[in-house]
């Protein structure tokens, strides 16, 4: 177990470390981008309802999203729209409004300037890193071009859809009375690579424990309750090695899931304690099993 | 002999686990295609006011109209196979379970159609990928088609593409069948999202990977993150099946542990682990498993580069709904590489479960092998013979333990919150060469015991009620244990175990524990009490051979009370403070044990519980999905030399 603590201890190091790794970044790409004049430059970015930039026939939207890729005189965005670029499209820095050494290319993030008289883009101003959100996508989608005419799909109807939001699922758990009070109670999740001791849990009262982690609704999580190795995890009530629990999020605010541990994979009922993790001097059964062998590493 | 048979088995596991490993993604490629699939009955696209101009260049064959046969049977099934990617950097970004690639990415599905493009995103949780930017569609047999973008939802079996031909579309293919897209369809609002990766970390680099959907990536080569520099290795196999039998290990602890799972597939995984500990310092170890969703078999050796190795072996198996086996198996041996061990020993469990109506039944076996090797032919000069040097010795001892038990389900006390538990067992012990026990001149090397007992315990009662209905309730817990277990050597012994809580929740973040716990222990041997026990002041252990000093009078019948109070303080959801207090009252009273020095750290094995012990313990997060778990014990100078537990304890939760 100690050892164990100290190879947590290296590995929160190691991790540490690597959160100083820098991200996997998209290399800037030059390119043939016009060259605004100094003037240009300087200019500050049209308002919403401007009439700068080339030729608008009607009102300017802007939207921001992320580039899926440039081609054939459309820009698509990871809306899965393809929009028509106006042939006069300037390509500008977001934050500067100046020029860019950025090209409208897979993964970067661009707010686009609508023609609402024709739909066309007329401005693309880029930027690596994600930009506020401007128009909502319902006011640019009927500038979306595409030749076959869209009909609903059947996947997407009458299913209750997730929404995604963060839920806070508290885990209740009743352990068994045998249950040493010095023991931790764990959560061991898929989600976490089946680790014994994944999420520790609080205790309640002398038979309870729980904790509570925030999960994205529409969350399919497996789990089981451990008490930090998998040697004592749980059991069915039957002795019988348990299935894992499942858990959907569901849409609501919060969510409550009540268990009940019946055993622990390591539980000798026969012993006057659990575990018996403390040698005594007296010891009058007449055959001293060996501690437990395979630890946890 | 034996021991030879196991290197033999553990060489033929590491050598199948490679093999099995390394043949997945041909073995997935050969995969036959399923039956056919056609998607759903498309309705006639309703007027509307989007761009409806037909295809310049008609590459694919219009939807046929519901209720037409489909030209050619779609290769449904095939999604579900590995596929290959390929590109100038893979990057796997372990805390998000994502893999992005970027530059010349061609990923390969299974049934051979490739997809190329310039970026590549796949969420391996949510099983679904996409690339992005010039992207090329090339099913066999068929033609080219290009476009922005294509995501593949492997878990539905759907293919959603943005196609570029006079002008841009949107496609859904359906069961694998690219001649036949559904033109229009509605898509998912998030089928093309990019996830935002700045700011999180590469676990490891590669340009290729190999994609079993819901089981595993196999990067060959791999760059491994070890903090502060990237580590180049052959190949690195993320298991991330949802089988928790994965999780199952054979290896014993060690201070540090490095895992790099080389091999492996849907049912194996093979793992060559860096350790270290205190007294083997840095070594190598190996692990292995095999499972199924009913089954598992692991199998290690650690350490693999010094002379006492073990030789770990777990197995379970679910033979039926209601009966389940599992075995566990160590050898201990001394041995220079895999030469001729200089000792051996091994210890098996056997534990066989069936589920019975409100109970059940558990047989276990329980085997020591002192020495699994043949008689050495040289003798000490204490006339105990030996392998290599005195240090070996050859203890033929063989002990073994049978015990055949009933277990009953937990059950209400009529409408009570009660509930009780029932148990019995038969058992017997065996001990041919060093007798079990010595008693009124008699040598038993064969016991034979019966044991009943039962657990009787209350709910969660609540005593005092919070009158604002803010739950800061006041609650009581007890639980009581009862057993006798008869041997066939004159004696019984009486376990009573006794426990009472009660628990105050002050506010939502403070609650306090309050637990009295006795257990009583008699070994009654009626008259002839004072023959195994005649009270002095030291206590002869037949089992264990040691003397003990122990409190005058002591006859057989231990005490051991404790009083505990246990503080939770849960500031928020991620900050956890935890101060316990224990006494602990012990007749006989306590005995400090030997101190152990395991290569640089002091162990203390104490005889009985430290009467004053006190725990902290806090808990706080220190990335997003790290937590540092920071506790320590104090014993307030237990025997003159116990104070602080040895080692500060840091745990890391994901």
């Amino acid at each position: 177990m100690k050892s164990h603590r100290i190879l947590c201890a290296l590995f929160a190091a190691c991790a540490l470390a690597a959160s100083y790794a820098g991200p996997l970044g998209a290399p800037a790409r030059a390119g043939a981008v016009p060259t605004p004049s100094a003037a240009a430059q300087m200019q500050t970015p049209p308002p919403l309802s401007a009439t700068a930039t080339p030729s608008p026939s009607g009102q300017l939207i802007k939207f921001s999203g992320q580039i899926l890729d440039d081609r054939a005189g459309f820009v698509f965005f990871t809306t899965g729209d393809a929009f028509r670029l106006d042939p006069d499209v300037k390509i500008v820095d977001a934050v500067t409004g100046g020029p860019t050494k950025l090209q409208p290319v897979t993964t970067t993030y661009a707010r686009a300037t609508f023609d609402s008289g024709n739909g066309r883009v007329v401005q693309l101003a880029l930027s690596e890193k994600k930009l506020p959100m401007d128009a909502a996508y319902n006011d640019i989608k009927r500038f979306a071009v595409a030749l076959s005419t869209p009909y609903a799909n059947p996947d997407l109807q009458h299913k209750e859809g997730y929404t995604g939001q963060g839920v806070p699922v508290t885990f209740t758990v009743e352990v068994p009375s045998r249950t040493p009070y010095s023991d931790e109670v764990y959560l061991a999740t898929d989600a976490s690579g089946w680790s014994a001791t994944a999420i520790r849990m609080d205790r309640v009262d002398a038979l309870h424990y729980k904790v509570t982690r925030t999960f994205p609704s529409g969350t399919r999580l497996l789990y089981r309750y451990t008490r930090g190795s998998w040697r004592s995890a749980e059991n069915d009530q039957d002795g019988l090695q348990r299935k894992p629990r499942v858990l959907l999020v569901r849409n609501s605010d919060v969510q409550t899931e009540k268990d009940v541990v019946y055993s622990w994979g390591d539980e000798d009922q026969f012993s006057p304690t659990l575990g018996g993790s403390i040698p005594t001097p007296f010891n009058p059964v007449p055959f001293n099993l060996p501690p437990v062998i395979v630890k946890p590493h | 002999m034996q021991f030879r048979f196991l290197i033999v088995v553990v060489c033929w596991l590491s050598f199948s686990a490679a093999m099995f490993g390394f043949a997945l993604p041909a073995a997935a490629q050969q995969q036959p295609p399923g039956a056919p699939g056609a998607g759903p009955p498309v309705p006639p696209p309703p007027p509307g006011p989007a761009a409806t101009e037909p295809p310049a260049v008609p590459l694919v064959t219009p939807t046929p109209e519901p209720g037409q046969p489909s030209a050619s049977p779609s290769p449904t099934g095939r999604r579900l196979d590995a596929y290959r990617v390929t590109a100038k950097r893979i990057a796997f970004y372990s805390n998000r379970y994502i893999l992005r690639a970027d530059g010349d990415v061609n990923v390969t599905l299974g049934d051979g159609t490739r997809v190329v493009g310039n970026a590549f995103y796949n969420d391996l949780r949510l099983n679904r990928f996409v690339v992005a930017g010039n992207v090329t569609i090339q099913a066999p047999g068929q033609h080219p088609v290009h476009g922005a973008a294509f995501a593949e939802y492997l878990d539905f079996d759907r293919g959603y593409f943005v196609p570029i031909l006079s002008e841009p579309d949107r496609w859904t293919f359906t069961g694998g069948d690219y001649e036949h897209p559904l033109l229009g369809r509605e898509m998912p609002g998030d089928t093309f999202y990019l996830p935002d990766l700045s700011g999180e970390s590469v676990f490891c680099y590669s340009s290729r990977a190999v994609v079993d959907p819901r089981q595993s990536v196999r990067f060959a080569p791999a760059r491994i993150n070890f903090g502060l520099v990237f580590v180049p290795f052959p190949s690195y196999f993320l298991n991330y099946s949802p089988n928790p039998n994965f999780a199952q290990n054979a290896l014993n602890g060690a201070f540090a542990d490095g895992p790099l799972d080389f091999a492996g597939g849907e049912h194996a995984l093979a793992t060559a682990h860096v350790r270290y500990d205190s007294v083997d310092h840095l070594f190598a170890a190996y692990e292995e498993h095999q499972v199924s969703d009913n089954h598992y078999f692991v199998a290690s050796i650690n350490p693999l580069t010094r002379p006492f190795k073990q030789y770990n072996f777990l197995a379970y198996d679910r033979i039926s709904p209601g009966l389940q086996v599992t075995a566990t198996f160590q050898e201990s041996a001394f041995q220079h590489g895999f030469s001729q061990p200089l000792s051996a020993t091994a210890f098996l469990e056997l534990q066989v479960t069936g589920s019975l109506p409100h109970s059940y039944l558990q047989l276990t076996d329980y085997q020591f092998y002192d020495s699994l090797l043949a008689a050495p032919s040289t003798v000490s000069s204490g006339g105990r013979p030996y392998y290599g040097d005195p240090t070996h010795p050859w203890i033929p001892d063989h002990p073994s333990n049978v015990q055949l038990a009933w277990l009953g389900f937990r059950h209400q006390v009529y409408d009570l919150p009660l509930t009780y538990q029932l148990r019995s067992s038969f058992g017997a012990v065996n001990n041919t060469d060093t007798p079990l026990q010595q008693f009124g001149g008699t040598n038993f090397t064969k016991e034979y015991d019966k044991a009943v007992g039962f657990n009787l315990a209350s709910k969660s009662l609540t005593v005092l009620r919070d009158p604002t209905g803010q739950r800061r309730d006041l609650y009581f817990t007890a639980s009581l244990d009862k057993q006798r277990e008869w041997y066939s050597a004159p004696h019984h012994i009486d376990n009573t175990n006794f426990t009472a809580s009660f628990t105050k929740i002050f506010d939502p973040e403070v609650t306090f524990v309050a637990t009295y716990n006795n257990l009583n222990t008699g070994d009654f041997y009626g008259a002839q009490q004072d023959l195994a026990y005649p009270g002095n002041a030291t206590y002869y252990n037949p089992f264990t051979g040691l003397t003990y000093d122990v409190s005058p009078g002591f006859r057989g019948f231990a005490t051991y009370r404790a009083f505990i109070q246990q503080l939770v303080l849960t500031p928020s959801r991620s900050l956890t403070f935890n101060l316990t207090m224990r006494e602990s009252r012990d007749f006989p009273r306590p005995l400090v044990g030997p101190l152990q020095l395991t290569g640089d750290t002091v162990n203390f094995v104490n005889y009985g519980n430290p009467p004053l012990e006190a725990d902290f313990d806090v808990r706080f997060p220190i990335t997003r999905v790290l937590v540092l778990d920071v506790s320590r014990s104090y014993y307030f100078n237990f025997g003159g030399t116990e104070r602080w537990s040895p080692q500060f304890r840091f745990e890391i939760q994901k």
